[in-house]
C-alpha cells in the first residue's frame, strides 16, 4: 500500500513540480549557449561587438536566479498544500476512507516530499554545472592544500552527517505536517493557526536546546574545556539527537490527530 | 454477527449544536435502507462517523462489529455528498486508483458502466459537469463488491432521468448479503426500492421500521408518513 500511495503522491505533485525544475535547467542551458556563442565565459564580456549580448545574458541570468527561487518555493508550497488538501479538504473524503493505516498515510506523503526536497537541490547543482561547467573544471584544484586521509573517524563522521541530514530533512517536513494537523482542529482560521503553531513549536524547541546547552555549561563546565568533547562526531551526534527528538514529536502529533481527532466538516 | 452497522448511544456534538444525540441503531444484512430526515437532521454526520471521518463525542459506531479502521474501510463503500476525486485525474485514472486500493473493486464492471454512460476514460474530472462527476463517483462506489454501502444524497444533484439510472445502478449492483443505506430527503424517488426506513429528526431516531410495516400499520406511503412526521 505504501508503494501505491507514493505512486499517486508523485503523480499528483510531479505535474506541477517537474515543470519548475525543467524551467531552471532550460534557463541554464540557454545562458550557456549564448555565452558559448559569444566566445566563452572568459572573453565574451570583453568583445565590444557583444555588448548587447551582455545585457541579454544579464537578464537571462536574472531570470535563471528567479527560476531557482521559484522552484525551491514551489517545492515547499506544494508539499504543504498537498498534505492539507489531500487529507483535510474534499479529497480527504477519499484519502481517509482508503483501507490504509495512518502511519502508512504519513510515510506515503513524507518520503515523496523528502525526495522532492533532495531533487530540488540536485536540480540547482546540475544547473550551476551546466552554466559554469568549464569554469569550475578550470579552477578545480589538482592538488589539495591539505592531505586527505580517510580514517575510521572520517567514515563515522560522514555516516553521522548523512544520517543527521536525513533525519533533519524528515523532521523539517513533519514540522509542517504537525502544524497543519493542529491548525485544522480549529473551527475557523485553520491556516493562521497552523502558521502560529509552526513557529510556536519551532521556538519552543529552540528554547529547549538553548537551555540544554546552558545546562551543560552550568553543571559540567569542564566539558567545555575538554577539547576531545568538541570534535565533529559529538556535534553531529547532538544534531542527530535534536532532529530525532523534533521529528518524533511532530510525527506523533500528526499521527494522533489523524487517528483520533479527524473532523472533516 | 449479522449486524452490519450498529450505533450505541452515538453522540456527536459540534461547538454550538448537538448533531446526534445518543443514537441507537442496528442494521442487518441484505437490505436497502432509507436514512431519511430534513436538512440538518444528522444524516451526513451519522454516515461520516461510520466512515471514521468524524470522531464521536460519545458512544460507539461499529461496522461489522468493529470500530472504524483499516478493516472496516475494506468492506465499506462510501459515496459522499460532495466531489471527492482529485481534479487532475482522468476517469480512467480514477478507476485505476480504486483498483489499486480496494481489493473488492470490479474493474470490468466499472469500465462497462462508464462506457454505457458514454464517459471517455480520457476525460478529466476537472472538465466534467457536476452531474457527470456524481455519476463517475457512483460508478466507482457501486463497482466495489462491498458489504455495506453508505450513499449520502446520491440523487440530490442530478436530473430525474439520471435519478432513475442511478437508482437502477444501485439496485442492480449490490450483492445479496450487502446492505445499502441511502440518505436523502427526496423520498418519492427512492420509496419503491426501499426495504426499511429510518427517520432522523434533530439528531434522534424518531422511527425505524420496514416499508411494509409503514404501509400495513400506518396505512400510508413512506412519503406521506414523512410529510406527517416532519410537518412544519
Amino acid at each position: 500500500m505504501l508503494g501505491r500511495l507514493m505512486k499517486y503522491e508523485f503523480l499528483a505533485t510531479g505535474r506541477q513540480i517537474l515543470p519548475a525544475y525543467i524551467g531552471v535547467i532550460l534557463f541554464a542551458v540557454l545562458n550557456r549557449i549564448l555565452i558559448e556563442i559569444g566566445g566563452g565565459m572568459d572573453t565574451f564580456w570583453l568583445d565590444p561587438r557583444w555588448e548587447w549580448m551582455v545585457i541579454v545574458v544579464g537578464f537571462l541570468i536574472f531570470f535563471y536566479i528567479m527560476a531557482i527561487a521559484a522552484a525551491l518555493v514551489i517545492t515547499i508550497v506544494l508539499i504543504i498544500r498537498r498534505f492539507y488538501t489531500n487529507l483535510f479538504k474534499d479529497e480527504g473524503y477519499l484519502t481517509n476512507t482508503l483501507p490504509v493505516s495512518v502511519d502508512v498515510h504519513i510515510w506515503g506523503k513524507l518520503i515523496p516530499a523528502a525526495c522532492w526536497m533532495i531533487a530540488s537541490v540536485i536540480v540547482v547543482i546540475v544547473s550551476v554545472i551546466i552554466l559554469l561547467g568549464g569554469v569550475i573544471a578550470d579552477y578545480w584544484p589538482t592538488e589539495w592544500p591539505f592531505e586527505l586521509v580517510w580514517t575510521s573517524t572520517a567514515t563515522l563522521a560522514a555516516l553521522l552527517w548523512l544520517l543527521s541530514s536525513t533525519v533533519g530533512l524528515l523532521a523539517g517536513i513533519l514540522a509542517y505536517y504537525s502544524a497543519l494537523s493542529i491548525g485544522q482542529l480549529a473551527k475557523r482560521y485553520k491556516i493562521l493557526l497552523a502558521i502560529v503553531v509552526y513557529y510556536g513549536i519551532n521556538y519552543a524547541f529552540a528554547i529547549i536546546f538553548v537551555i540544554a546547552i546552558f545546562g551543560v555549561v552550568i553543571f559540567s563546565p569542564e566539558a567545555w574545556l575538554e577539547p576531545e568533547a568538541f570534535n565533529v562526531l559529538s556535534i553531529y551526534a547532538m544534531v542527530l539527537g535534536a532532529s530525532l527528538l523534533q521529528g518524533a514529536v511532530h510525527y506523533f502529533i500528526t499521527r494522533y490527530i489523524l487517528k483520533n481527532k479527524l473532523n472533516l466538516e | 454477527m449479522s449486524l452490519l452497522l450498529e450505533c450505541r448511544l452515538l453522540t456527536k456534538r459540534y461547538p454550538l449544536r448537538l448533531a446526534l444525540n445518543q443514537v441507537n441503531l442496528q442494521l442487518g444484512k441484505g437490505k436497502i435502507v432509507g436514512l431519511l430526515g430534513p436538512n440538518g437532521s444528522g444524516k451526513t454526520t451519522l454516515i461520516k462517523l461510520a466512515n471514521g471521518l468524524l470522531t464521536p463525542s460519545g458512544g460507539h459506531v461499529l461496522v461489522n462489529g468493529q470500530e472504524p479502521g483499516v478493516e472496516t474501510k475494506k468492506v465499506l463503500a462510501y459515496l459522499p455528498e460532495r466531489s471527492y476525486l482529485p481534479e487532475w485525474m482522468t476517469a480512467g485514472q480514477a478507476l485505476d486508483y480504486f483498483y489499486d486500493f480496494y481489493e473488492n473493486f470490479n474493474m470490468a464492471k466499472a469500465e462497462d458502466m462508464l462506457a454505457r454512460l458514454g464517459i471517455d476514460k480520457k476525460d478529466r474530472i476537472k472538465t466534467m459537469s457536476k452531474g457527470t462527476r456524481e455519476k463517475v463517483q457512483l460508478i466507482l462506489v457501486m463497482s466495489r463488491e462491498a458489504d455495506l454501502y453508505l450513499l449520502d444524497e446520491p440523487i440530490g444533484g442530478v436530473d430525474p432521468a439520471a435519478r432513475d439510472y442511478i437508482l437502477n445502478t444501485i439496485i442492480n449492483n449490490y450483492r445479496e448479503n450487502a446492505t445499502v443505506v441511502i440518505s436523502t430527503h427526496l423520498i418519492q424517488d427512492i420509496e419503491k426500492v426501499l426495504d426499511e426506513v429510518v427517520f432522523l429528526n434533530r439528531g434522534e431516531i424518531s422511527l425505524h421500521m420496514t416499508v411494509d410495516q409503514v404501509r400495513e400499520e400506518r396505512g400510508m406511503s413512506v412519503d406521506a408518513l414523512f410529510r406527517e412526521v416532519f410537518k412544519c
